[in-house]
């Protein structure tokens, strides 16, 4: 371009003019046509935001919606404050089954509700808390092994002001169990044991499931679990709820443009108490040093997805703390036992040992990331074993290891998608340099994994989130049978592992569920077809004064309970 | 004269083609966006359905055919990420990266011209070296770098102007600046060697002799002979506003162009790449025909030549 400069001569100002006109007409075109949308939906999975099903919109503004809301807002809305998030993405739309991602459901809490509420704030370490209370149920009680019932509030009211029933919460899961749309698929995988929901009178509704789940209670306090209404469902459809969703929860939607910013105001009929800010502002910020200084600016009140290393830059901004919380997730390596160079579980063996996972914790997360004993996590309750050792770190075993497989030296390429994980390349580039200590010929391999085929996957990085506060959910549904894991990668040499894993998911016995588990770990830790790295910590930077407690899930709770100025 | 114009015509279209093509193969060597979409544990079964409803799984060429055709009538496809047309996906962008270039264009010519004018009729004075200095430091400072340090010093620090995002218009300030940098750097040095170029014409002499005052010797003579460079420089800095905002957009959370097009190629969103490609090469293609056809027009000696 720069070589054209000099020549030429006569453009004058036609040349601004014309760019100018190219690039505007179609920008005011855009204004005011909306096209049609037929469009198929792609199916959701995997970890990160599932597909979108986008507007047919009917409104003003591209991009934008709003909500059918009743009638004016009480007075009291003027004496509460306005809180502003800066967030690093918003999701493409707002049904809270079609944004099962970080970005997501952060949001989406704050529009639905649960029929029982994982209590957060329940026990030791702030916001880890596992412990099921009452929401849109007031109780809940198992009948039988397959059925449990639930007792409805009767004071529950929707955005579009109609009363919640029965009816409704017997839609909300038929919209996912009767043969939904691609989108919801993944949503849909959470409820995999149920077999039927019914109203039983318009306050009482009754689950059946196709075996004794053990883990039912938390699959409806958790993702997929929200409450709609069916009949404003029934009048704009998939797509249309999509961008204009009506919930229970304390906040509804003002307005939505997905790249750009989100306005939720107070619901003053929630049910459960006047919400303590008047609007929620969600701006997008994707820039992480824009959003550390929109914070000390005073732009925002609350900033998400702080990494360790802008920890100290925040802690020196006079009025703005650094609140942490363990997140419900672990980074994991994933060996694909099939390769070669992997096949002997003692080279696999050698490269778990080989990891100084406690240096790591060290010196990329400044000793806030949290090590783990085996694949366990604090919140699995009944089913955690605070015995397990930690995962070992014994470099000379794991150069006797090698020697015995004999292994020669082949290349063991670490696959890591740049920017993906929170110093997932970091670690990478450490744990090779460890491996290379022991006499592994390692090699860090930057790439998306979308990229590389299948069979040339050989260490992947990547991370096992605890979705229900349960090895159910946590761990077998990464690990066990009939999961891509099995598919692509390994497969189990001990039978047992997945026997046991199919028995401890029919059963209430807890006690049982723990001895196979706990069986189970010992078999994945000795086949060794990955390991877990740490459990990593998320910061957020927060104003004081604002009371406010992060979750170790990515939903920001901002209930009148958890959110006080 | 007809000749001339359908010639340029032709070779603004083929420009557009040769764009359209090479987008359309570079997209299908960087990846599967089914793959993508579905994420690591997606079965088989699921990334081969939705490449055949995508249209995937046919050869190149017969997809380049259809995606051809397509195109000709203006039909770029549906999102494959947000189940929009791919064109109303790109043109929700366009208010935004056209706000942006706008105020980019102006910035550089208010603070580019007096610079490089102030300059050169102080040429060889400490104010002199020390614009160019600037200028040229300018011109080599990434936008990266120029927009963290802008966010530092102003919102950080000083806290005059908040960090970026469109929510009010000091918003526009830093974000505005740090794309015009090219335009404003560009705009001083060579408004500077353009004055300089004529300042010691005989007709600049007569002028002064005449008893002219200064202001209407710089506007006449000088103005309309350096206006040409000028007006280039802007139309350039005008494409990189619109093409080169993508690191800029981000940094200052402004939800453009340049910013849907660097997400939508990392979710190997073909339709919409394509779509902004095609745009931005339009837009382009446009003004340097409009600039060819003005030569012409202009300047006989160059559409006989031809």
């Amino acid at each position: 371009m720069k070589g054209t400069l000099l020549n030429r001569r006569y453009m004058l100002k036609l040349a601004a003019l014309g760019a100018g006109s190219v690039l505007l007409s179609p920008a005011l075109l855009a204004c005011r046509t909306t096209e049609p949308d037929d469009a198929t939906s792609a199916g959701g999975g995997g970890e990160t935001t599932s597909s979108a099903n986008a507007p047919s919109a009917s409104t003003a503004t591209p991009g934008m919606a709003s909500t059918p809301a009743p009638s004016g807002s009480p007075s009291t809305t003027t004496d509460r404050p306005e809180l502003r998030i800066g967030v690093q993405g918003l999701p493409p739309v707002l049904d809270p089954d079609q944004v099962l991602s970080n970005v997501g459901t952060r949001v989406t809490y704050s529009m639905f509700d649960y029929l029982i509420e994982r209590d957060f704030r329940s026990g030791t370490t702030a916001g880890t808390g596992f412990e099921l209370i009452p929401m849109v149920a007031r109780e809940w009680q198992r009948i039988d092994d397959l059925t449990i019932e639930f007792r409805l509030r009767d004071d529950v009211r929707f955005h579009h002001g109609q009363p919640l029933t029965a009816q409704d919460v017997v839609f909300t899961f038929q919209r996912l169990l009767d043969n939904p749309p691609d989108a919801l698929l993944e949503a849909k995988s959470y409820f995999s044991t149920v077999q039927g929901v019914e109203a039983v009178d318009e306050y009482t509704v009754r689950f059946t499931t196709l075996y004794p789940d053990p883990v039912f209670e938390k699959r409806i306090s958790s993702w997929g679990g929200w409450l709609l209404p069916k009949d404003y469902y029934e009048e704009v459809g998939l797509d249309g709820f999509a961008l204009r969703p009506v919930g229970t929860g304390p906040y509804r939607l003002v307005e939505f443009q997905p790249d750009d910013h989100l306005t939720l105001e107070a619901f003053d009929e929630y049910f459960g108490g006047l919400p303590t800010a008047r609007r929620i502002i969600f701006r997008v910020i994707p820039e992480i040093q824009a959003r550390v200084t929109a914070l000390a600016n005073g732009e925002v009140d609350i900033i998400t997805n702080v990494p360790p290393d802008q920890v100290p830059v925040l802690q020196q901004i006079s009025g703005v703390e650094v609140r942490s919380v363990p997140l419900a997730n672990c980074h994991v390596l994933r060996y694909n036992c099939n390769r070669p160079e992997l096949r002997d579980k003692r080279v696999r063996q050698a490269l778990n040992l080989a990891i100084d996972r406690k240096l790591l914790v060290d010196t990329l997360w400044g000793g806030q990331a949290l090590l783990t004993r085996g694949f366990q996590f604090e919140d699995w309750g009944p089913l955690y074993n605070p015995d397990r050792p930690y995962l070992p770190y014994d470099p000379d075993r794991a150069r006797a290891l090698l020697a015995e497989a004999g292994y020669a030296g082949q290349t063991i390429r670490y696959n890591v998608k740049p920017g993906y994980y929170t110093l997932g390349v970091e670690a990478a580039q450490a744990i090779v340099e460890m491996w290379k200590a022991v006499g592994i010929n390692a090699e860090v391999q930057l790439i998306d994994w979308a990229d590389l085929p299948k069979e040339e996957r050989v260490v992947g990085s990547w991370s096992n989130s605890n979705y229900l506060a349960d090895p159910e959910g946590a761990f077998w549904n990464r690990w066990g049978k009939e999961q891509a894991t099995q598919r692509d990668w390994w497969t189990p040499e001990n039978p047992r592992f997945n026997e046991l894993g199919d028995q401890q998911r029919r059963t209430l016995d807890q006690n049982f569920r723990y001895r196979a588990f706990q069986e189970m770990l010992d078999i994945w830790e000795d086949e060794a077809p990955g390991t877990v790295l740490y459990i990593p910590i998320e910061h957020y930077g927060v104003r004081m004064g604002i009371e406010w407690t992060p979750y170790s899930f990515y939903y920001m709770d901002l209930r009148p309970d958890n959110l006080k100025f | 004269m007809a000749r001339y114009v359908l010639s340029r015509l032709l070779r603004a279209l083929a420009t557009l083609w040769f764009a359209v093509t090479l987008v359309f193969i570079g997209l299908r060597l960087s990846g599967d966006p089914a793959a993508a979409l579905l994420g690591p544990e997606a079965r088989p079964e699921a990334v081969e359905a939705l490449r055949r409803a995508w249209g995937l799984d046919r050869s190149i060429p017969v997809q380049y055919a259809v995606y051809l055709t397509n195109v000709l009538q203006g039909d770029f496809g549906q999102s494959l990420r947000e189940q929009r047309a791919a064109t109303v996906v790109v043109h929700e962008r366009l208010p935004a990266t056209a706000r942006l270039a706008l105020v980019s264009v102006g910035m550089a010519l208010v603070l580019g011209i007096p610079a490089g004018v102030l300059a050169a009729l102080r040429r060889g004075t400490t104010l002199d070296r020390l614009l160019m200095s600037v200028a040229l430091i300018g011109q080599g400072l990434p936008n990266f770098v120029l927009g963290l340090f802008l966010i530092l010093l102003f919102a950080f620090h000083l806290r005059w102007l908040p960090s970026g995002g469109q929510h009010d218009l000091r918003g526009l300030i830093l974000p505005a600046f740090t794309l015009s940098t090219y335009g404003i750097t560009s705009l001083a040095r060579f408004s500077r060697s353009a004055v300089l170029d004529v300042i010691n014409q005989d007709y600049m002499r007569t002028a002064q002799a005449k008893g002219l005052p200064p202001s209407r010797i710089l506007l006449d003579h000088l103005g309309r002979n350096a206006a040409l460079t000028l007006v280039t420089v802007l139309g350039l800095q005008l494409s990189v506003a619109i093409a080169g905002a993508v690191v800029t957009e981000t940094v200052f959370a402004w939800p453009g162009m340049g910013r849907l097009l660097s997400q939508a190629t990392e979710q190997r969103d073909f339709p919409v790449v394509q779509y902004g490609v095609f745009l931005v090469a339009l837009s382009v293609v446009t003004v340097n025909l409009a600039i060819d056809l003005l030569y012409g027009f202009i300047d006989p000696r160059i559409r006989l030549a031809d």
